[in-house]
């Protein structure tokens, strides 16, 4: 039974479908914060105020905008910043909510790009190469990801705890 | 990949061209109705949002360090890359949209409206990524025309 799902592909076929749905769903909490233009994303007057007192903290990162490469911002325009991201991610629920995205991208992904190879690459050496480029990418994609995620923000007291339900 | 749906001892064999070669003769092969548009879309899509996903994860380890990060995030804000994320949003947005139509087709059934589930996945792209892209676009190529 078992070998026959995994000879016929129905394993992947599955959850290439479930994958997506989840990956839709995890996809516009991702858009909505990090590309519209809501509170996650500094404003111009914001931006301004971050850069300046970042200046004024790190001697690294004035270099940089005296260099030119943190650039002024734009007539209405919502930018992504140090301080924006860490301090969503400062939130153990959004980190919960990065890391699944992470999760069900990198499956759908390279679930994908299998059944691609599957459908094209006739070879068995060249299949195996890529399917292995695959399985390694995806891995090394998934402790980059994760590692990102987890440490970013300085730390902060979680806004909600468990606890609080029972204090 | 598909369910097979043939017995692979009784379904007739097409002649198999190996290489690039085989590869174009199958193209051109191809019929191009639009379920095959829809497909064709769907895996090129699919493909080129993988390439921007290593990308991606291998440009946010910079999260470790502001300046770095800030630094990065402002590489991404030329004219050039608003058109990126413009065409990465049209890209997502399709590919979205059909795959949520493979999924009414595979699991509720719905295969005899598929042709029109197409053309409604096309026009219901086309709205969601003209109002996504506006914000986009709006501070690099819309705004600066009324100042």
């Amino acid at each position: 039974m078992q070998r026959e799902a995994k000879r016929s592909g129905a394993f992947g076929w599955f959850f290439q479908r479930i994958s997506g749905i989840l990956l839709l769903a995890t996809l516009i909490g991702h858009f909505w914060v990090q590309h519209m233009p809501t509170d996650y994303l500094a404003d111009e007057e914001e931006y301004k105020q971050i850069r300046a007192a970042y200046a004024e903290k790190y001697p690294e990162y004035k270099k940089a905008v005296e260099a030119g490469l943190i650039t002024d911002p734009k007539f209405g325009e919502h930018i992504i910043t140090y301080e924006k991201v860490t301090k969503r991610l400062s939130n153990p629920l959004w980190k919960a909510f990065d890391l699944l995205f992470l999760i069900f991208g990198l499956y759908h992904g390279f679930n994908g790009m299998l059944n691609i190879i599957d459908d094209y690459a006739k070879n068995k050496g060249l299949r195996l190469t890529l399917v292995a480029t695959c399985w390694v990418l995806a891995l090394a994609l998934f402790v980059i990801g994760a590692q990102t995620v987890l440490t970013a923000g300085p730390y902060q007291p979680p806004s909600f705890s468990i606890s609080q339900l029972w204090q | 990949m598909a369910v097979e749906t043939q017995n692979p001892k009784t379904a007739p064999k097409l002649p198999y061209v190996a290489g690039f070669q085989g590869a174009v003769q199958r193209i051109l092969e191809y019929k191009w109705r639009p379920g095959m548009w829809a497909w064709i879309l769907h895996r090129i899509s699919g493909i080129g949002m993988v390439v921007y996903l290593v990308i991606h994860i291998f440009g946010l380890r910079a999260l470790y360090d502001p300046a770095k990060f800030d630094a990065l995030m402002s590489s991404y804000r030329s004219p050039l890359f608003k058109l990126g994320e413009f065409a990465l949003l049209a890209i997502v947005t399709y590919h979205s949209i059909n795959g949520f139509r493979i999924v009414m087709v595979d699991f509720l059934g719905w295969s005899p409206k598929q042709k029109r589930m197409f053309y409604a996945t096309l026009v219901l792209s086309a709205i969601i990524i003209l109002l996504g892209g506006y914000p986009i676009l709006a501070p690099y190529f819309i705004i600066p025309l009324f100042k």
